[in-house]
């Protein structure tokens, strides 16, 4: 029987293991962004569902309300947020993580521009990967989660850098938005995923969440094929009497200029000026 | 039921237990076939139903062509109607509804539009080729039998017989997406296993290099490649195009390169050896050479019951250049029922005729040069990869417009995504260095050793804590 090798492997595996924890522990760094939607995703749920209890408000919608930082609320009325801004998604996956705890924030914000984005393959995914072996192994020893793997944290480090060095953004990026102009229309949302919708909103508001509506700022990219059309979140507002806050009204009133990242996302300070604005609007609309 | 997946995690270590509790042949054939069948069948239990069918009508055409008492009429009709069935099968499933919308004319496919939405069962391209490689040992074996398989005489030897053929046909590490085993590669391996005899360092070091290049960098490069799709790309920076033209090749290397890796070293696991599949193929100097590193089992099948039987190079220059058009327009196809699968093998057909005609094709490349081997990689890895736009892209109009926009694009470059594309594609790169240079590396073989022992424990602690999205393999969709 030839075994040596196999037993060697196993025994350098443990160790890297052991001095991975160690150097993690020691170090006590996190990632703040995955390399790809689903870890991106991976590290805010699995940070969601670790908090010890639910927070007031939770920020639900897709990429462009990820950009917002819960450090960016610090000392506003929003300071006990989290935000489910997921890459690739839409609110609807937002809300189905809600429900894999028992305690529910008391606001949800949720963002309007992705309801034309359905339910995706990637947010099936996630989803039965939370009751799956591979979470909860993550939620039982922090060296599993989605925020410590190397990669992810060479990841954040490598793009905390380039945000901090401001490249991505720029006058060119900015102009070509600006030619364009924002993005006027909200998503709108295919029948199935309306349907879907209405009935998480109408399951949230029994349980005595209060949602309010929310127009972020986004830059003047749709995809080519992107389902335009009529504004679903009137229709969702009306549906239910929903408050509705506009971002971007409040934010050209003001008369400041955005930064973006790419044609779509804002950048580190824009979305940080976002991130006051929205704990400002969400006290002055009560 | 996928490797990588939480059910096989539980599913492996059953079986191993259960056929390693005996010590007969018999009973160890019975368990990993029943285990293979409900391997295949777990989530979708129809798919038994071709399988059981498939596996039958091999099964008893082999039995037929092996008896030295069935008449040579006999076994001529014999041999065509199991060729005809394994390839009306494949016909049928895998490119019935692609020959309807090309040929039919449209009121007819209109009156039958489940013609475009006949499943495709998965595995099956891959257990047809092994049933028509029984068929044709069989058929050329005759009565003599080849090795491990002759005709049975007496209940117990037919029963025997044909739960081996069951087994060929069915074995688990390979029944999906290959390799493709022919049958006079198996069947002589068929016996009684014992623990002692297992291969652990062996099998340990194709699955870990296996599951890591699945789980680890083919996994994280399919969302990073996720781009590569129409009409994402169209605003890309050229650089980006190009970095994600790269990515899909290192990715689709490490995913079916991985599978091959996980089944050869499940199998060994069980006590056999299934053929190399993949032997660092971006380091071919030439397409020829390409083609004798990638996908092995599928051109060695092409190459024995395809070309030879077509009469290979026996028959003159321009007879060769015929059927090395027409095998490898055929393995096109054998891919994928879309007209770009068979541009795709085409186009890699055309050019091995050019690498023939002007002599590049023959020699050995690694007597070449080394400054002409380098140039020679770089322009194969180049000419493979944008073929790859083919497999990637169905609709031929995408892959012109991508060519377009790699070309037309604006300049500049979004780091990030390149950033990750050059992450996870590094251990391949690495992987093709250590083929390339391990035979000339300083040191001992005991320090070589000591090196791959700790590049396999970094890669199995990396698939504890850093695996990407789980998914299917790519090659299950042929």
């Amino acid at each position: 029987m030839r075994h040596r090798q196999a037993i060697a492997i196993l025994v350098v595996a443990l160790a890297l293991l052991a001095a991975w924890r160690g150097a993690l522990a020691w170090l006590g760094r996190a990632a703040e962004f995955g390399e790809s939607n689903y870890q991106a995703n991976r590290i805010r749920i699995e940070r969601y569902l670790a908090r010890p209890k639910a927070p007031e408000y939770v920020v639900l919608g897709s990429s462009l309300s990820g950009r917002l930082r819960p450090a960016a609320f610090a000392g506003s009325a929003l300071s006990d947020v989290a935000v489910l801004g997921l890459d690739g998604s839409s609110p609807l996956l937002g809300i189905a993580v809600l429900a894999h705890r028992a305690d529910l924030p008391r606001v949800a914000l949720v963002e309007t521009f992705a309801f034309n984005r359905g339910w995706k393959a990637n947010d099936q995914l996630l989803l039965d990967g939370l009751a799956g072996p591979g979470m909860r192994l993550a939620r039982a020893d922090r060296l599993f989660a989605a925020d410590q793997r190397p990669t992810s944290l060479l990841y954040s480090w490598f793009k905390e850098r380039r945000d901090r060095a401001g490249s991505g953004s720029g006058p060119r990026t900015n102009e070509a938005v600006r030619v364009a102009g924002p993005a006027e229309v909200p998503g709108t949302a295919a029948a199935a995923d309306l349907s879907r919708l209405m009935e998480d909103i109408r399951a949230l508001r029994a349980r005595g969440v209060e949602v309010v509506l929310v127009d972020v700022l986004a830059g003047e990219k749709r995809m080519p094929g992107e389902r335009t059309g009529p504004d679903t979140a009137a229709l969702v507002a009306r549906e239910f009497g929903l408050r509705r806050i506009d971002l971007r009204r409040e934010w050209f009133a003001r008369g400041w200029e955005p930064g973006y990242t790419d044609l779509r996302h804002l950048d580190g300070p824009s979305a940080d000026a976002l991130a006051r604005l929205l704990a400002e609007s969400v006290v002055a609309n009560k | 039921m996928l490797f990588n997946s939480w059910t096989f995690a539980v599913f492996l270590p059953v079986v191993f237990l259960l056929h390693h509790a005996g010590r007969r042949a018999a009973w160890q054939v019975g368990v990993l076939t029943a285990a293979s069948f409900a391997f295949y069948g777990w989530e979708r239990p129809s798919l038994l139903v071709l399988l059981v069918l498939s596996t039958a009508v091999n099964s008893f055409a082999a039995q037929a062509l092996l008896s030295g008492t069935t008449p040579t009429g006999r076994r001529r009709a014999v041999l065509v109607g199991a060729l005809a069935f394994n390839l009306g099968v494949l016909g049928f499933f895998k490119y019935g509804g692609m020959l309807a919308r090309t040929f039919l004319p449209a009121a007819l496919s209109a009156r039958m539009p489940w013609l475009a939405d006949i499943p495709l069962p998965v595995g099956i391209s891959f257990y047809t080729f092994q049933g028509i490689s029984l068929v044709m040992e069989s058929w050329r074996a005759g009565a003599a039998g080849f090795p491990g398989l002759s005709a049975p005489h007496g209940v117990r030897q037919t029963v025997w017989f044909h739960a081996r053929v069951w087994f060929f046909k069915a074995f688990f590490p390979q029944l999906i997406a290959g390799p493709i085993v022919k049958a006079g590669e198996f069947f002589h391996q068929i016996g009684a296993k014992r623990w002692a005899d297992i291969d652990w360092d062996g099998a340990a070091r194709k699955l870990v290099l296996g599951f890591f290049l699945k789980m680890v960098v083919a996994d994280n490069l399919k969302e990073a490649t996720a781009t590569l799709h129409f009409p994402e790309f169209l605003e890309l920076p050229r650089l980006n195009l190009l970095g994600l033209l790269y990515g899909f090749s290192l990715q689709i290397l490490a995913d079916f390169g991985g599978y091959s890796l996980i089944a050869q070293g499940l199998a060994k696991l069980f006590g056999y050896e299934l053929p190399l599949n993949f032997n660092h193929p971006y380091l071919s100097a030439s397409i020829t050479e390409f083609w004798r590193r990638w996908h092995l089992s599928l051109s060695s099948w092409l190459r024995e019951y395809l070309y030879i039987p077509l009469g290979g190079n026996r028959h003159g220059e321009a007879r060769t250049y015929l059927n090395l058009f027409l095998v490898m327009f055929l393995g096109g196809l054998w891919h994928g029922a879309a007209w770009s699968y068979a541009a795709w093998g085409t186009a890699h057909g055309l050019l091995l005729a050019v690498e023939r005609f002007t002599g590049m094709g023959r020699g050995r490349a690694a007597d070449w040069p080394r400054w002409r081997r380098f140039l020679g990689i770089a322009v194969t890895f180049n000419v493979v990869s944008l073929l790859w736009l083919l497999f990637k892209l169905p609709e031929i109009g995408h892959v012109a417009a991508y060519l377009r926009c790699l070309v037309s694009n604006r300049g500049g470059i979004m780091p990030q995504p390149v950033f990750v594309i050059a992450l996870f594609g590094l251990p391949v790169v690495l992987h093709h260095l250590w083929g390339a240079f391990s035979p000339s590396f300083p040191g001992s073989p005991a320090a070589r050793q000591r090196l791959s022992t700790l590049a396999h424990g970094a890669m199995l602690a990396a698939i504890l804590v850093n695996a990407g999205t789980p998914g299917d393999f790519i090659y299950f969709q042929f």
